[in-house]
Protein backbone atom coordinates (compact mmCIF):
# COMPACT_ATOMS: atom_id res chain seq x y z
CA UNK A 1 0.00 0.00 0.00
CA UNK A 2 1.75 3.22 -1.07
CA UNK A 3 1.77 6.21 1.28
CA UNK A 4 -0.95 8.83 1.11
CA UNK A 5 1.24 11.89 0.52
CA UNK A 6 -1.31 14.32 1.95
CA UNK A 7 -1.48 12.38 5.18
CA UNK A 8 2.26 11.89 5.63
CA UNK A 9 2.86 15.54 4.79
CA UNK A 10 0.26 16.73 7.33
CA UNK A 11 1.67 14.38 9.96
CA UNK A 12 5.12 15.87 9.34
CA UNK A 13 3.92 19.45 9.56
CA UNK A 14 1.70 19.17 12.62
CA UNK A 15 2.78 21.65 15.31
CA UNK A 16 1.76 22.66 18.81
CA UNK A 17 2.23 26.13 20.34
CA UNK A 18 4.24 25.97 23.55
CA UNK A 19 4.84 28.60 26.22
CA UNK A 20 7.87 27.75 28.34
CA UNK A 21 7.87 29.46 31.74
CA UNK A 22 10.64 29.30 34.29
CA UNK A 23 9.66 27.79 37.64
CA UNK A 24 8.85 30.82 39.77
CA UNK A 25 11.01 29.91 42.75
CA UNK A 26 14.06 29.36 40.54
CA UNK A 27 14.49 32.92 39.30
CA UNK A 28 17.23 34.79 41.03
CA UNK A 29 16.54 38.22 39.53
CA UNK A 30 13.76 40.51 40.65
CA UNK A 31 11.80 40.58 37.39
CA UNK A 32 10.83 37.10 36.28
CA UNK A 33 11.73 36.58 32.62
CA UNK A 34 8.93 36.62 30.07
CA UNK A 35 7.89 33.20 28.82
CA UNK A 36 9.68 31.70 25.82
CA UNK A 37 7.33 30.84 22.98
CA UNK A 38 7.87 28.23 20.29
CA UNK A 39 5.84 26.30 17.72
CA UNK A 40 7.08 22.76 18.14
CA UNK A 41 6.66 20.02 15.54
CA UNK A 42 4.60 17.18 16.98
CA UNK A 43 7.04 14.69 15.45
CA UNK A 44 10.03 16.27 17.19
CA UNK A 45 11.45 15.98 20.69
CA UNK A 46 11.73 18.54 23.48
CA UNK A 47 15.53 18.47 23.82
CA UNK A 48 15.81 19.90 20.31
CA UNK A 49 13.68 22.92 21.26
CA UNK A 50 15.08 23.17 24.75
CA UNK A 51 18.54 24.26 23.67
CA UNK A 52 17.24 27.73 22.79
CA UNK A 53 14.81 27.97 25.68
CA UNK A 54 17.59 27.04 28.10
CA UNK A 55 19.92 29.76 26.80
CA UNK A 56 17.06 32.25 27.12
CA UNK A 57 16.37 31.38 30.75
CA UNK A 58 20.03 31.24 31.75
CA UNK A 59 20.03 35.03 31.75
CA UNK A 60 17.52 34.99 34.62
CA UNK A 61 19.40 32.77 37.03
CA UNK A 62 22.71 32.62 38.77
CA UNK A 63 24.63 30.40 36.34
CA UNK A 64 26.98 29.10 38.97
CA UNK A 65 24.08 27.48 40.76
CA UNK A 66 22.69 25.62 37.76
CA UNK A 67 23.74 22.37 36.12
CA UNK A 68 22.49 21.71 32.58
CA UNK A 69 21.96 18.04 33.46
CA UNK A 70 19.38 19.11 36.03
CA UNK A 71 16.99 20.73 33.53
CA UNK A 72 13.56 19.17 33.37
CA UNK A 73 10.08 20.03 32.11
CA UNK A 74 6.80 19.74 33.90
CA UNK A 75 3.12 20.05 32.95
CA UNK A 76 0.26 19.75 35.39
CA UNK A 77 2.52 18.15 37.98
CA UNK A 78 3.88 15.57 35.53
CA UNK A 79 7.60 15.52 34.79
CA UNK A 80 7.66 15.23 30.99
CA UNK A 81 9.47 12.26 29.47
CA UNK A 82 11.66 14.01 26.95
CA UNK A 83 12.33 10.84 24.99
CA UNK A 84 8.67 10.71 23.89
CA UNK A 85 7.78 12.78 20.81
CA UNK A 86 6.23 16.17 21.57
CA UNK A 87 2.93 15.15 19.97
CA UNK A 88 2.63 12.05 22.14
CA UNK A 89 3.14 14.09 25.33
CA UNK A 90 0.60 16.67 24.14
CA UNK A 91 -2.06 14.07 23.32
CA UNK A 92 -1.41 12.17 26.54
CA UNK A 93 -1.26 14.97 29.11
CA UNK A 94 -3.23 17.88 27.75
CA UNK A 95 -6.82 17.41 28.76
CA UNK A 96 -8.09 20.93 28.09
CA UNK A 97 -8.28 23.12 24.98
CA UNK A 98 -6.20 25.97 26.35
CA UNK A 99 -3.42 27.09 24.02
CA UNK A 100 -0.52 27.73 24.06
CA UNK A 101 0.56 24.69 26.05
CA UNK A 102 2.19 26.10 29.16
CA UNK A 103 5.18 24.08 30.28
CA UNK A 104 7.30 24.85 33.31
CA UNK A 105 11.07 24.70 32.97
CA UNK A 106 12.84 23.55 36.12
CA UNK A 107 16.56 23.97 36.66
CA UNK A 108 16.87 22.19 39.99
CA UNK A 109 15.71 19.13 41.94
CA UNK A 110 15.73 16.77 39.00
CA UNK A 111 13.19 13.96 39.69
CA UNK A 112 15.62 11.14 38.99
CA UNK A 113 13.19 8.44 40.12
CA UNK A 114 10.71 9.49 37.45
CA UNK A 115 12.57 10.55 34.33
CA UNK A 116 15.75 9.84 32.44
CA UNK A 117 18.35 12.60 32.36
CA UNK A 118 18.70 14.20 28.99
CA UNK A 119 22.36 14.44 28.15
CA UNK A 120 21.89 16.35 24.93
CA UNK A 121 21.59 15.70 21.23
CA UNK A 122 23.82 12.64 21.11
CA UNK A 123 21.69 10.85 23.69
CA UNK A 124 18.53 11.82 21.82
CA UNK A 125 19.93 10.68 18.48
CA UNK A 126 20.94 7.38 20.03
CA UNK A 127 17.46 6.81 21.48
CA UNK A 128 15.83 7.75 18.21
CA UNK A 129 18.03 5.32 16.27
CA UNK A 130 17.37 2.57 18.81
CA UNK A 131 13.61 3.00 18.32
CA UNK A 132 13.99 3.11 14.58
CA UNK A 133 16.03 -0.10 14.60
CA UNK A 134 13.54 -1.81 16.86
CA UNK A 135 10.70 -0.78 14.52
CA UNK A 136 12.54 -2.34 11.60
CA UNK A 137 13.30 -5.40 13.70
CA UNK A 138 9.55 -5.81 14.05
CA UNK A 139 8.76 -5.07 10.41
CA UNK A 140 11.64 -6.74 8.59
CA UNK A 141 13.69 -8.54 11.28
CA UNK A 142 16.05 -5.57 11.01
CA UNK A 143 17.15 -6.57 7.53
CA UNK A 144 16.52 -3.20 5.95
CA UNK A 145 17.90 -0.89 8.64
CA UNK A 146 20.97 -3.06 9.21
CA UNK A 147 21.95 -3.12 5.55
CA UNK A 148 21.67 0.66 5.25
CA UNK A 149 24.81 2.76 5.19
CA UNK A 150 25.60 4.88 8.20
CA UNK A 151 25.00 7.97 6.06
CA UNK A 152 21.40 6.80 5.48
CA UNK A 153 20.88 6.61 9.25
CA UNK A 154 22.33 10.11 9.52
CA UNK A 155 20.05 11.33 6.76
CA UNK A 156 16.99 10.16 8.70
CA UNK A 157 18.15 11.91 11.85
CA UNK A 158 19.21 15.10 10.07
CA UNK A 159 15.98 15.14 8.06
CA UNK A 160 14.05 15.12 11.33
CA UNK A 161 16.24 17.69 13.08
CA UNK A 162 16.34 20.09 10.12
CA UNK A 163 12.71 19.65 9.11
CA UNK A 164 13.52 18.20 5.68
CA UNK A 165 10.56 16.01 4.71
CA UNK A 166 11.91 14.97 1.31
CA UNK A 167 15.38 14.18 2.63
CA UNK A 168 13.85 12.07 5.39
CA UNK A 169 11.43 10.15 3.22
CA UNK A 170 14.05 9.39 0.55
CA UNK A 171 15.50 6.95 3.08
CA UNK A 172 12.37 6.24 5.09
CA UNK A 173 10.47 4.81 2.13
CA UNK A 174 12.88 1.86 2.19
CA UNK A 175 11.81 1.16 5.78
CA UNK A 176 8.22 1.32 4.62
CA UNK A 177 8.61 -1.43 2.01
CA UNK A 178 5.76 -3.84 2.56
CA UNK A 179 5.49 -6.28 -0.32
CA UNK A 180 6.96 -9.57 -1.44
CA UNK A 181 9.81 -10.70 0.81
CA UNK A 182 9.67 -7.40 2.70
CA UNK A 183 6.11 -7.72 3.99
CA UNK A 184 5.80 -6.52 7.58
CA UNK A 185 6.05 -9.33 10.13
CA UNK A 186 4.69 -7.15 12.93
CA UNK A 187 3.41 -3.60 13.13
CA UNK A 188 5.50 -1.38 15.45
CA UNK A 189 3.05 0.13 17.92
CA UNK A 190 3.30 1.74 21.34
CA UNK A 191 0.28 2.42 23.48
CA UNK A 192 0.16 5.15 26.10
CA UNK A 193 -2.12 5.77 29.05
CA UNK A 194 -1.56 8.40 31.73
CA UNK A 195 0.16 7.21 34.90
CA UNK A 196 1.37 4.00 33.29
CA UNK A 197 4.53 2.99 31.44
CA UNK A 198 3.87 2.67 27.71
CA UNK A 199 2.99 -0.80 26.44
CA UNK A 200 4.45 -2.48 23.42
CA UNK A 201 3.20 -5.88 22.26
CA UNK A 202 3.52 -7.91 19.08
CA UNK A 203 0.76 -6.94 16.62
CA UNK A 204 0.45 -8.78 13.32
CA UNK A 205 -0.79 -6.94 10.22
CA UNK A 206 -3.32 -9.71 9.55
CA UNK A 207 -5.50 -11.34 12.16
CA UNK A 208 -6.40 -15.00 12.47
CA UNK A 209 -9.28 -14.62 10.06
CA UNK A 210 -6.76 -13.42 7.44
CA UNK A 211 -8.24 -9.92 7.51
CA UNK A 212 -6.31 -6.72 8.18
CA UNK A 213 -5.97 -6.20 11.94
CA UNK A 214 -7.90 -3.12 13.02
CA UNK A 215 -6.93 -0.54 15.61
CA UNK A 216 -9.70 -1.85 17.88
CA UNK A 217 -8.25 -5.35 17.72
CA UNK A 218 -4.76 -4.02 18.46
CA UNK A 219 -6.09 -2.10 21.48
CA UNK A 220 -7.61 -5.33 22.77
CA UNK A 221 -4.29 -7.14 22.37
CA UNK A 222 -2.67 -4.43 24.52
CA UNK A 223 -5.52 -4.39 27.00
CA UNK A 224 -8.11 -7.16 26.96
CA UNK A 225 -10.37 -4.91 29.02
CA UNK A 226 -10.33 -2.19 26.34
CA UNK A 227 -13.77 -0.59 26.13
CA UNK A 228 -14.27 1.44 22.96
CA UNK A 229 -17.39 3.17 24.32
CA UNK A 230 -15.49 4.85 27.16
CA UNK A 231 -12.19 5.49 25.36
CA UNK A 232 -10.82 7.91 22.81
CA UNK A 233 -7.91 6.62 20.80
CA UNK A 234 -5.69 9.50 19.67
CA UNK A 235 -2.60 9.98 17.54
CA UNK A 236 -1.23 13.23 16.11
CA UNK A 237 -4.07 15.07 17.80
CA UNK A 238 -6.68 13.17 15.84
CA UNK A 239 -9.16 10.63 17.17
CA UNK A 240 -8.38 7.64 14.99
CA UNK A 241 -11.32 5.52 13.77
CA UNK A 242 -11.16 2.13 15.46
CA UNK A 243 -11.73 0.21 12.24
CA UNK A 244 -8.54 1.63 10.67
CA UNK A 245 -6.22 -1.19 9.59
CA UNK A 246 -3.01 -1.01 11.65
CA UNK A 247 -1.04 -1.57 8.48
CA UNK A 248 -2.36 1.75 7.15
CA UNK A 249 -1.35 3.39 10.44
CA UNK A 250 2.17 1.96 10.15
CA UNK A 251 2.53 3.29 6.61
CA UNK A 252 0.95 6.71 7.06
CA UNK A 253 0.58 7.71 10.69
CA UNK A 254 3.86 6.50 12.15
CA UNK A 255 6.24 8.97 13.77
CA UNK A 256 9.72 9.37 12.26
CA UNK A 257 10.99 6.56 14.50
CA UNK A 258 8.63 4.31 12.48
CA UNK A 259 6.47 3.50 15.50
CA UNK A 260 2.74 4.17 15.64
CA UNK A 261 2.27 5.97 18.96
CA UNK A 262 -1.30 5.78 20.24
CA UNK A 263 -2.75 7.39 23.35
CA UNK A 264 -5.82 5.83 24.93
CA UNK A 265 -7.77 8.45 26.83
CA UNK A 266 -11.04 8.18 28.67
CA UNK A 267 -13.88 9.99 26.94
CA UNK B 1 19.71 -16.97 18.32
CA UNK B 2 16.41 -15.99 19.95
CA UNK B 3 14.03 -17.54 22.44
CA UNK B 4 10.29 -17.37 23.10
CA UNK B 5 8.68 -15.62 26.03
CA UNK B 6 7.61 -19.02 27.35
CA UNK B 7 11.15 -20.34 27.37
CA UNK B 8 12.29 -17.13 29.07
CA UNK B 9 9.64 -17.56 31.78
CA UNK B 10 10.56 -21.19 32.45
CA UNK B 11 14.24 -20.39 32.67
CA UNK B 12 13.95 -17.43 35.02
CA UNK B 13 11.73 -19.52 37.26
CA UNK B 14 14.50 -22.12 37.42
CA UNK B 15 17.05 -19.44 38.20
CA UNK B 16 14.86 -17.96 40.94
CA UNK B 17 14.09 -21.31 42.57
CA UNK B 18 17.69 -22.56 42.46
CA UNK B 19 19.17 -19.28 43.69
CA UNK B 20 17.12 -19.50 46.89
CA UNK B 21 19.65 -22.11 48.02
CA UNK B 22 22.50 -19.62 47.74
CA UNK B 23 22.35 -16.89 50.40
CA UNK B 24 23.17 -13.47 49.02
CA UNK B 25 22.65 -14.65 45.43
CA UNK B 26 18.87 -14.78 45.40
CA UNK B 27 16.88 -13.80 42.35
CA UNK B 28 13.16 -13.16 42.79
CA UNK B 29 10.37 -13.12 40.22
CA UNK B 30 8.30 -9.96 39.87
CA UNK B 31 4.92 -10.19 38.11
CA UNK B 32 3.49 -7.11 36.38
CA UNK B 33 0.65 -6.49 33.86
CA UNK B 34 3.33 -6.27 31.16
CA UNK B 35 4.78 -9.69 32.03
CA UNK B 36 7.28 -11.06 34.53
CA UNK B 37 10.92 -10.35 35.16
CA UNK B 38 13.48 -11.51 37.70
CA UNK B 39 15.57 -9.30 40.02
CA UNK B 40 18.63 -9.43 42.24
CA UNK B 41 19.93 -6.85 44.71
CA UNK B 42 23.34 -6.50 46.30
CA UNK B 43 25.27 -4.01 48.38
CA UNK B 44 28.98 -3.68 47.97
CA UNK B 45 31.90 -1.49 48.89
CA UNK B 46 34.19 -0.30 46.12
CA UNK B 47 37.95 0.03 46.35
CA UNK B 48 37.47 3.79 46.92
CA UNK B 49 35.36 3.13 49.99
CA UNK B 50 32.00 3.94 48.36
CA UNK B 51 29.04 1.81 49.40
CA UNK B 52 26.90 1.06 46.38
CA UNK B 53 23.51 -0.62 46.22
CA UNK B 54 23.01 -2.42 42.93
CA UNK B 55 19.85 -3.92 41.59
CA UNK B 56 19.66 -6.01 38.40
CA UNK B 57 16.55 -6.97 36.46
CA UNK B 58 16.35 -9.49 33.65
CA UNK B 59 13.42 -8.64 31.37
CA UNK B 60 12.30 -10.17 28.10
CA UNK B 61 12.33 -8.11 24.90
CA UNK B 62 9.72 -9.59 22.53
CA UNK B 63 10.91 -7.51 19.55
CA UNK B 64 14.35 -9.17 19.57
CA UNK B 65 13.40 -12.39 21.37
CA UNK B 66 16.20 -11.96 23.88
CA UNK B 67 16.66 -11.20 27.58
CA UNK B 68 17.71 -7.62 28.42
CA UNK B 69 19.62 -6.56 31.51
CA UNK B 70 18.40 -3.49 33.35
CA UNK B 71 20.28 -2.22 36.36
CA UNK B 72 20.48 0.71 38.74
CA UNK B 73 23.24 1.71 41.11
CA UNK B 74 22.64 4.00 44.06
CA UNK B 75 25.15 5.64 46.38
CA UNK B 76 24.75 5.62 50.14
CA UNK B 77 22.62 8.78 50.12
CA UNK B 78 20.07 7.14 47.82
CA UNK B 79 21.12 9.01 44.67
CA UNK B 80 21.46 7.31 41.31
CA UNK B 81 24.99 6.99 39.98
CA UNK B 82 25.47 9.35 37.01
CA UNK B 83 25.88 7.55 33.69
CA UNK B 84 29.47 8.74 33.24
CA UNK B 85 30.39 6.92 36.45
CA UNK B 86 28.48 3.84 35.33
CA UNK B 87 30.57 3.75 32.14
CA UNK B 88 33.69 3.98 34.28
CA UNK B 89 32.53 1.12 36.49
CA UNK B 90 32.07 -1.16 33.49
CA UNK B 91 34.47 -4.07 33.74
CA UNK B 92 37.88 -3.25 32.34
CA UNK B 93 37.80 -5.84 29.57
CA UNK B 94 34.75 -4.18 28.04
CA UNK B 95 35.56 -0.62 28.96
CA UNK B 96 37.24 0.24 25.69
CA UNK B 97 34.35 -0.97 23.57
CA UNK B 98 31.78 0.76 25.73
CA UNK B 99 33.63 4.06 25.91
CA UNK B 100 34.20 4.06 22.16
CA UNK B 101 30.47 4.29 21.55
CA UNK B 102 28.86 4.54 24.96
CA UNK B 103 25.41 5.58 23.84
CA UNK B 104 24.81 2.43 21.82
CA UNK B 105 25.97 0.12 24.57
CA UNK B 106 24.85 1.22 28.03
CA UNK B 107 22.30 3.98 28.44
CA UNK B 108 19.42 5.03 30.62
CA UNK B 109 16.05 3.81 29.37
CA UNK B 110 12.49 3.61 30.54
CA UNK B 111 12.04 0.28 32.33
CA UNK B 112 9.49 -1.71 30.27
CA UNK B 113 7.54 -2.87 33.33
CA UNK B 114 8.13 -0.10 35.86
CA UNK B 115 8.32 2.99 33.60
CA UNK B 116 11.09 4.45 35.76
CA UNK B 117 14.65 5.26 34.58
CA UNK B 118 16.99 2.25 34.57
CA UNK B 119 20.33 1.67 32.91
CA UNK B 120 20.40 -1.07 30.32
CA UNK B 121 22.62 -2.87 27.88
CA UNK B 122 21.07 -2.47 24.46
CA UNK B 123 19.59 -5.74 23.17
CA UNK B 124 20.23 -5.37 19.46
CA UNK B 125 23.65 -7.00 19.68
CA UNK B 126 22.53 -9.79 22.01
CA UNK B 127 21.11 -12.23 19.45
CA UNK B 128 24.23 -11.93 17.32
CA UNK B 129 26.55 -12.42 20.31
CA UNK B 130 24.51 -15.38 21.57
CA UNK B 131 24.60 -17.10 18.20
CA UNK B 132 28.36 -17.29 18.58
CA UNK B 133 27.94 -19.52 21.62
CA UNK B 134 27.60 -23.18 20.80
CA UNK B 135 24.33 -24.95 21.25
CA UNK B 136 25.87 -27.11 23.96
CA UNK B 137 26.36 -24.01 26.10
CA UNK B 138 22.88 -22.53 25.68
CA UNK B 139 20.71 -25.61 25.54
CA UNK B 140 20.32 -25.99 29.30
CA UNK B 141 19.46 -22.43 30.20
CA UNK B 142 19.78 -19.74 27.57
CA UNK B 143 19.13 -16.96 30.07
CA UNK B 144 21.93 -18.18 32.32
CA UNK B 145 24.39 -18.48 29.41
CA UNK B 146 23.42 -14.99 28.36
CA UNK B 147 23.83 -13.70 31.93
CA UNK B 148 27.29 -15.22 32.24
CA UNK B 149 28.25 -13.27 29.10
CA UNK B 150 26.64 -9.91 29.77
CA UNK B 151 26.46 -9.80 33.56
CA UNK B 152 30.19 -9.40 34.20
CA UNK B 153 30.25 -6.33 31.93
CA UNK B 154 28.29 -4.53 34.65
CA UNK B 155 29.75 -6.22 37.69
CA UNK B 156 27.32 -9.10 37.99
CA UNK B 157 28.71 -12.58 38.27
CA UNK B 158 27.11 -15.88 39.18
CA UNK B 159 29.06 -18.24 41.43
CA UNK B 160 30.08 -21.42 39.61
CA UNK B 161 28.30 -23.66 42.09
CA UNK B 162 25.03 -21.87 41.47
CA UNK B 163 25.50 -22.06 37.70
CA UNK B 164 26.11 -25.79 37.83
CA UNK B 165 23.08 -26.21 40.05
CA UNK B 166 20.86 -24.28 37.61
CA UNK B 167 22.15 -26.18 34.58
CA UNK B 168 21.42 -29.46 36.39
CA UNK B 169 17.74 -28.45 36.71
CA UNK B 170 17.39 -28.51 32.94
CA UNK B 171 18.20 -32.19 32.92
CA UNK B 172 15.13 -33.02 34.97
Amino acid sequence: MPQDYDVTRQVWEGKVPVEFVLAAHECTIIDAPKPYYAMLPRISYFPLALERAYKYFMSAVDESEVNKDDVWLEYDGYPLKWHYPVGVLFDLHKTDDVLPWQITVHLKKFPEDDIIRCAGRDALESMFMQSLKEADQLKHRGEIVNTMQKRDHKQLWNGLVNDRFDQFWLVNKKLMENSGSNTFHFVPMRLYKTDKPYRQVLVKPMNEAAERTTLAEACRIFDPGFDSSSSRVVSHGVEVPLDTPVIWLAENLAYPDNFVHISILSS
Amino acid sequence: MEITQEQFMNEIETIATTSSNFPGQEWTIVKTPAGSFVKHRSVEATADGLVLTKEYHICFNPSYGVPVLYFNIWTQDGKLLPIEQVWQLVCSSHKEAVLLDPWTAISQQEHPHLGAPWFHIHPCHTAKAMSKLSQSTTQFNYVLSWLSMFGPVVGLSIPNQMMTSIYKQADK
